[in-house]
């Protein structure tokens, strides 16, 4: 009887000190203690890359339309909110100094081995793109046109790819 | 009021639009190299004499001088050649083998041959003839050639054949 008694004022006992502990897990009574201040700092990021340096073109025979013997694959990332590439030739400039430039309008350029080119004597768009667009590897494709008033030689200049956002 | 509104719309275009521009980033660079070769096109066709090209310059071409003993024949044919080249020191010049019998067995040497050039004077061919220039270079040159034998009466009669070349050559 004693051990039945017993056993019940504990199993009660239980009950009343459960309770307390039950109401505290409620959302309702949690007290703010302390404030820590969280800030991620989302710096603007771009990427550029283009997998090779430098094209070449060898114009062996009489003037007209030559591809570049390379292809270039261009790869863009950003989390601009709107981004854009655009592309523009310089001058070919002769090594030896003897002979003009070739203009940069002779440069022409396409995107994944198309037949339409558009040449580079002023700024083209090459891609545009947003935050949510995954990075993916575009080929471009270059041609230069020669005249017979193009002296033998060798040219140099560059592609100058720009990277403009709307942030 | 109004001053403020028009000091605020200043701020916001002096300040605020550059820092929009401003978000270009730096550029990438393609190297491009560019090797052209020299180059010299020729072309050339044989017409014969009832071609309207070769019956106009024939008209127009002043007679050969002849040395004593000496007939001039005027080939049938002659060449329509068009030059080019994008090499200011390139020259192109004529050559022309002895004549020789179909059987082979007798020549006449080429020096005894004449060329015209699109009917002007007839120059020997004791060395080969210049249809291209130094520098004349990156515009098409379009030339009718006629030929013209003075024959002797140590030359056999017979029929003869002999053999064009064009050679090109730098002169730096």
């Amino acid at each position: 009887m004693k051990i039945k008694t017993l056993a019940t004022i504990f199993i009660i006992l239980g009950l009343f000190t459960r309770q307390p502990l039950k109401a505290a897990e409620e959302p309702g009574d949690w007290q703010e203690a302390a404030v820590l201040s969280v800030t991620a700092v989302v710096a603007p990021y771009t990427s550029v890359k283009l997998s090779l340096n430098e094209i070449s073109f060898d114009v062996k025979g009489e003037p007209g339309t030559y591809d570049a013997i390379q292809n270039v694959e261009i790869t863009v990332g950003s989390n601009q909110s709107k981004w854009s590439v655009y592309a523009k030739g310089k001058d070919l400039v002769d090594k030896s100094g003897n002979a003009p430039s070739l203009p940069s309008s002779r440069l022409a350029f396409s995107m994944n081995n198309k037949i339409d080119f558009q040449n580079l004597g002023e700024s083209r768009l090459v891609i545009e793109g947003d935050a949510a667009r995954p990075p993916t590897a575009f080929t471009l494709n270059f041609q230069l046109t020669t005249a017979w008033e193009d002296l033998p030689g060798t040219y140099s200049g560059d592609i100058i790819f720009s990277f403009l956002s709307c942030p | 009021m109004n001053i403020l509104r028009i000091i605020i719309v200043f701020i916001l275009l002096v300040f605020i639009v550059p820092l929009a521009h401003s978000e270009e980033l730096p550029s990438v660079n393609l190297s491009v190299t560019a090797r052209i070769k020299s180059n010299v096109h020729i072309e050339w066709e044989k017409i014969p004499s009832s071609d309207p090209r070769y019956m106009a310059f024939a008209k127009k071409q002043n007679m050969s001088v002849l040395k004593e003993g000496e007939r001039a024949l005027q080939l049938p044919f002659a060449l329509v050649v068009k030059l080019r080249t994008n090499d200011p020191t390139k020259i192109v010049k004529i050559h022309v083998d002895n004549l020789k019998s179909e059987n082979g067995q007798k020549t006449i040497p080429a020096e005894k041959l004449y060329i015209s050039i699109n009917g002007n004077r007839y120059e020997p061919f004791t060395e080969d003839v210049v249809l291209l220039q130094q520098k004349e270079g990156n515009e098409l040159k379009d030339l009718v050639v006629l030929f013209r034998l003075h024959a002797t009466m140590t030359d056999k009669a017979g029929k003869y054949s002999a053999n064009f070349s064009f050679t090109t050559s730098a002169i730096l």
